[in-house]
């Protein structure tokens, strides 16, 4: 079968069958079957230990898991910590072949009553390493600076998904949650990576992020609370060439201007009682940017902090 | 939005067409691109000439699933540029389930005669795959269609990657086996 016959192959393919094949989940084991099989283990088990030969080959296994623990996971250059309250903590590695140089880490652990899996890939690009194939209501991707974003979620579970470059490392949180929660779980984990998955000053105090979607753009969110001020800074990528408003704030502007932020064109609305946004774009890059303030806010304080925030991409702009 | 109104987008020559696209199945085109190229660059600029081939055949063309139309219209666009690259297509997934096909099909006797195409290779195709289970047909077209490793499909349905192997051994030899009963080839 020469080349033009394989390709004269996978056109004859019906989309029926495409859509069958990527919209495919793994398939859940019904409780009838799972019984049956609980039984036959059961039996295999007392079987084996009454002949007391038992001997198992873990490489015949694929993608073998093998137990592990939170200093062999650090020899391998991994660092998986978990929250200080979590419980049923259980560290392993999972060999996935010969296209990587290290195995992947994880860990699975329990806050309360909410279960995660966390995991860490050394990799030269962002991947998907949930381990995930279900269909997802919410699937955004998104950068922060460096870091490659991704958030999957359905009404059962979710996953997030971070990868830094410089790092060459992936990683991944999924659990049975929406992805707001988990979004802001692995805002705190990355944090103690050194990883900064939110916009805010330090001394911020109420730190969320969120990511939503905004007439068709993918917006992320960090809202925070500033010298008593509430904040929400706001970042899309964008083809638009002019300023589009992605601050999702509407009011009654008494004064509106223009300004600079950094070398981006700006505008700068605010009411009589200081809320107001402020709104750049950084057209080469294609990132739309907004900064708004709920009240007692002034325009020297909205430019102040959104010159403080953002980071160009085009390095140091005198 | 949904497909149809990205459709209408697109037949009314607008170019939000092309933005809600990106939005919607850039990754798509990612994901297909990245099984046959190797190159991060090829596959950024793959998906631009996705969506420019998207905007030169919509209209006059009106597909009933644009998900599929776009991954047909990607898996092509890679295997052009794949091989206008070099000859000598760079080892993807997809030349490796081309390879572990072409090994398993291809018998040295095939004449004109015997060789199937247009919609006589459709119908044998699609007869065959209707006649697998549902399990079966899926790792088939995820290995030898879409070009996915041993390792992502197994990952992805929460297989063993020896069951996947044995799968796909067991699927080609029904392939074989029915090419020769109706005395075709590939």
């Amino acid at each position: 079968m020469n080349y033009q016959r394989f390709q004269a192959f996978q056109e004859a393919i019906d989309d029926r069958f495409l859509e069958e094949a990527a919209s495919a989940a793994p398939k859940r084991t019904s409780y009838r079957f799972a019984i049956g099989i609980a039984a036959c283990f059961c039996l295999l088990i007392t079987a084996l230990l009454l002949h007391q030969q038992y001997v198992v080959n873990t490489e015949e296994l694929a993608n073998p898991v093998q137990a592990s623990s939170a200093e062999e996971l650090a020899a391998l250059g991994y660092q998986l910590t978990v929250p200080e309250e979590a419980t049923n903590v259980s560290y392993a590695t999972v060999d996935l072949g010969g296209d990587y140089a290290l195995p992947m880490a994880q860990v699975s652990y329990q806050v309360e009553t909410q279960s995660y899996t966390y995991r860490a890939l050394q990799t030269s690009q962002s991947e998907d390493i949930s381990g995930q194939s279900e269909t997802w209501s919410s699937d955004l991707s998104w950068r922060q600076g460096d870091i490659e974003l991704h958030l999957c979620s359905n009404e059962e579970e979710s996953w997030v998904g971070w990868y830094v470059a410089e790092a060459q490392t992936q990683w991944c949180l999924c659990a049975e949650t929406d992805g707001e929660t988990l979004l802001n779980d692995a805002m705190r984990i990355a944090k103690d990576l050194g990883i900064d998955l939110a916009t805010a000053p330090e001394e911020a105090e109420n730190v969320t992020i969120h990511v939503l979607e905004l007439d068709g753009l993918t917006v992320a969110e960090t809202a925070f609370v500033y010298d008593g001020i509430q904040y929400a800074y706001r970042t899309a990528a964008t083809d638009a060439l002019e300023l589009i408003d992605i601050s999702g704030q509407e009011g009654d502007y008494t004064s509106e201007e223009a300004v600079m932020v950094s070398y981006c064109d700006g505008q700068l609305s605010l009411t009589a009682d200081g809320a107001g946004k402020l709104l750049w774009i950084d057209v080469v890059p294609g990132l739309a940017f907004s900064l708004s303030a709920e009240g007692n806010a002034s325009a020297d304080t909205l430019t102040a902090l959104a010159d403080q925030l953002f980071v160009p991409m085009q390095g140091d702009v005198g | 939005m949904n497909d149809n109104e990205i459709i209408e987008l697109f037949w009314a020559r607008e170019e939000a067409a092309l933005v809600q696209t990106r939005h919607k199945y850039g990754r798509l085109c990612v994901s297909v691109a990245k099984h046959i190229l190797s190159d991060a660059r090829d596959v950024e600029e793959c998906s631009s000439d996705v969506l420019l081939k998207l905007w030169n055949t919509i209209p006059p063309e009106r597909p009933c699933s644009l998900a599929a139309y776009i991954k047909r219209i990607a898996r092509n666009q890679a295997l052009d540029r794949a091989l206008y690259n070099g000859a000598e297509m760079r080892k993807s997934a997809l030349t490796e389930s081309y390879e572990e096909l072409s090994a398993c099909l291809t018998d040295g006797q095939t004449t004109p005669e015997q060789y199937l195409e247009g919609q006589a290779l459709r119908e044998f195709l699609n007869r065959f795959l209707e006649g697998l289970p549902s399990e079966a047909r899926i790792i088939f077209v995820r290995r030898y269609w879409y070009g996915e490793r041993i390792r992502e499909i197994a990952q992805a349905l929460h297989y063993s990657e020896g069951k996947v192997k044995s799968s796909l051994y067991h699927t080609r030899n029904r392939l074989r086996k029915q090419m020769a009963q109706e005395g075709v080839s590939l």
